[in-house]
């Protein structure tokens, strides 16, 4: 534990301390007259006097003091290496804490923003428990044990296992039955098209018949132009080389997904980037985003003799992605995700000392302000 | 606080005390004093309304024969002692303590003066007022009893201190209109060489002179604890000096100069006291009358 200050310079403000020095000796320089009929006697040459006088020296300590004070909360005091030293059980949601037996002394916290301590409030819900691990890890002093009991599997897995800095207890709950995954609902298409769009119109009913189950009717709702958009829409192919209207701009901006066939454009907040190339490297189409929707500008025109892909068989997968783009895996389990060692540790931040020394010079400034106007005292500083 | 006014618990101790002079009186009287005659003529003070249990001799017949009314006539009684009482009216009178600045040095002086009457009155003596002014003397001519007791506080109750006191016109003017025995009490400061040789010429003339010199007690003590300027009320003199460096030495040589003057008092036969603005008005006149007091 050592103290320690941010910004020394914030000490210059010590300089003011000559204020209430100066206020309280300027008095002393003038003299009071006074009648004293026995002058004969006062010695006639008296000795120059040099010595500094203070009047109502409390005051001035007072005020001093709360100078003092306020200079060093400008140099910002902090005290490092004050952390919590317990070992700490993380828990992560879903998980029954009164299942997990800790230590004595051990601090339990819920694997949520803020890590809540058990018991404190109600119980969160889950999510980004991985990295939650690693904030955790980075927020705690290099020596704190620290214990992690998480559920069998872990659903918001990311692309590496956590590498932390200290050697973590790693439990997690016994696995339960196989959980059954559905495969998500393919894009429901609506088809705007003008007058030169009608001829392309096929492939796109070609890959809404291809995602719709054996004998299902395909998801596809095909119209002119000015047709507007059905309520629940989400996903829009625009096959007309003008620009679409504003009623389908706004509908984009509150977060549609719309594919733009060539030539057609609207104006974007993020510019776009290739997201389909061929394989010589050439776009074929690229994303933009508008508000919080979702652009898809295609970059050729939608012909077989421009656009070879049309015709490939893995069209509508690929058209499906550009819809609605697959999730990252992030499914594991957590026997196979243990945390693993090697990262530095994080220094830790110094306790901030400028929130007690705030409330300390409020008692002292109270203080001064006491003394300065009690009753009991004489006229000025 | 009137100076003039005096307290209930200083008229009790007053009412022990006396003043006597240093020799024992020589004329006869009524009064208090020792005297070798007896009888001697009385005065004529007033006419006053014959009261029951008069004196049928002292009934004015002629004035009965006129007027067909009773009239006895009052005489004044003779005290053998006139007392005088000679007050600084200078402007070092006016100083006040630092402590008690509506408490001057001439508040104290005019309450002694009021107790000398007091006692005088007390006693049956003739006492008279002399007040030294800037502007010269304020006489009260001697009498006796309640009315010139009055006649002496209202003469002292509007005098405010200021100027240079003229003391030898004292003994020049007004030296003959003391009488050999009488007693002349002075209330200054002592500070005033004029004021001196003015007792020490009376005291040589062989009249009894008392000084009470009236000290304030920041005189005394110096209570002075920063930089003052300090003024003479008389001259104007001015000195600028702090109060604990003047302290030692303004102490030591203001108790010789004291030691000086009461030397220089005695030598010439003046009694004499101090009387400091904070100490009650009897102690002085204990003090000066005490082995007389005590017969």
């Amino acid at each position: 534990m050592s103290p320690a200050l941010l910004f020394p310079a914030g000490l210059a403000a010590l300089a003011s301390l000559l204020i209430p020095l100066v206020i309280h000796i300027a008095r002393r320089t003038e003299s009071r007259t006074i009648d004293f009929a026995a002058l004969a006697w006062l010695e006639q040459r008296p000795k120059p006097r040099r010595r500094l006088r203070l009047d109502e020296l409390w005051l001035m300590a007072s005020r001093l003091l709360l100078l003092t004070l306020i200079a060093l909360w400008l140099a910002q005091p902090v005290l490092w290496g004050v952390a919590d030293r317990r070992p700490v059980v993380a828990i992560a949601p879903g998980v029954d804490p009164a299942s997990i037996e800790a230590a004595d002394g051990a601090r339990r916290v819920w694997l949520a923003p803020g890590f809540p301590e058990v018991g404190v409030g109600p119980a969160p819900t889950g999510g980004e428990t991985i990295s939650l691990i690693r904030q955790l890890d980075a927020e705690m002093g290099p020596d704190t044990p620290l214990e992690l009991v998480v559920p069998a599997v872990l659903d918001d897995a990311d692309a590496q296992r956590p590498v932390l800095s200290r050697e973590v207890g790693w439990r997690h709950a016994p696995s339960g039955p196989e959980t059954v995954l559905t495969a998500p609902e393919p894009p429901a298409l609506i088809v705007r098209f003008g007058p030169d769009g009608e001829s392309t119109l096929r492939y796109f009913r070609a890959a809404a018949a291809a995602w719709a189950e054996s004998g299902a009717e395909p998801a596809v709702e095909i119209g002119a132009l000015d047709v507007s958009l059905p309520r629940d829409a989400r996903h829009l192919i625009w096959l007309d080389a003008a620009a679409p209207p504003q009623a389908v701009v706004d509908w984009i901006r509150r977060g549609g997904t719309a594919v733009l066939a060539e030539g057609a454009r609207v104006p974007l907040d993020v510019a776009p980037r290739p997201v389909w190339t061929d394989p010589e490297g050439q776009s074929i189409a690229s994303l933009g985003r508008l508000g919080q929707g979702r652009v898809i500008q295609l970059a050729r025109a939608l012909t077989p003799e421009a656009m070879p892909q049309l015709l490939e068989p893995d069209f509508p997968d690929r058209l499906a992605e550009l819809l609605s783009p697959f999730p990252p895996p992030s499914r594991a389990a957590a026997a196979d995700h243990a945390p693993l060692t090697g990262a530095a540790a994080w220094p830790q931040p110094p306790l901030d000392l400028r929130p007690w020394l705030a409330l300390l010079i409020v008692l002292v400034f109270a203080g001064e302000r006491w003394l300065a106007t009690r009753r009991a005292r004489g006229p000025a500083p | 606080m009137s100076p003039l006014d005096l307290p209930p618990d200083l008229r009790t101790r007053l009412r022990r005390l006396s003043i006597t002079p240093r020799r024992p009186a020589v004329l006869a009287s009524a009064g208090q004093h020792t005297s070798r005659n007896r009888g001697g003529a009385q005065e004529f003070a007033q006419y006053r309304a014959y009261e029951r249990g008069d004196d049928l001799r002292r009934i004015d017949w002629k004035l009965y024969g006129r007027s067909d009314r009773f009239f006895v006539r009052d005489a004044e009684r003779e005290s053998p002692v006139t007392v005088w009482i000679l007050l600084d009216a200078s402007a070092s009178m006016g100083q006040a303590d630092l402590k008690t600045p509506d408490w001057s040095r001439f508040d104290a002086a005019r309450r002694l003066a009021a107790s000398l009457v007091e006692i005088a009155l007390h006693q049956g003596d003739r006492f008279g007022l002399v007040i030294e002014t800037a502007t010269g003397p304020i006489v009260v001519p001697p009498g006796a009893g309640a009315r010139q007791r009055d006649r002496v506080l209202l003469t002292l109750a509007p005098i405010t201190p200021g100027g240079i006191a003229l003391w030898d016109r004292v003994v020049d003017v007004y030296g003959e209109r003391f009488g050999p025995n009488d007693l002349i009490l002075i209330l200054s400061d002592g500070f005033d060489e004029a004021c001196v040789v003015a007792a020490e010429r009376l005291a040589l003339s062989g009249r009894d002179v008392v000084m009470i010199r009236v000290l304030t007690a920041d005189e005394r003590d110096f209570p002075f604890d920063q930089g003052y300027r300090f003024n003479d009320p008389e001259t104007g003199t001015q000195l600028v000096g702090d109060g604990p460096a003047l302290r030692r030495d303004f102490l030591l040589r203001f108790s010789r100069a004291r030691q000086a003057l009461s030397d220089r008092l005695d030598a010439h036969g003046v009694r004499h006291a101090e009387h400091f603005v904070d100490r009650p008005a009897d102690e002085p006149i204990r003090a000066l009358f005490r082995v007389e007091g005590a017969r």
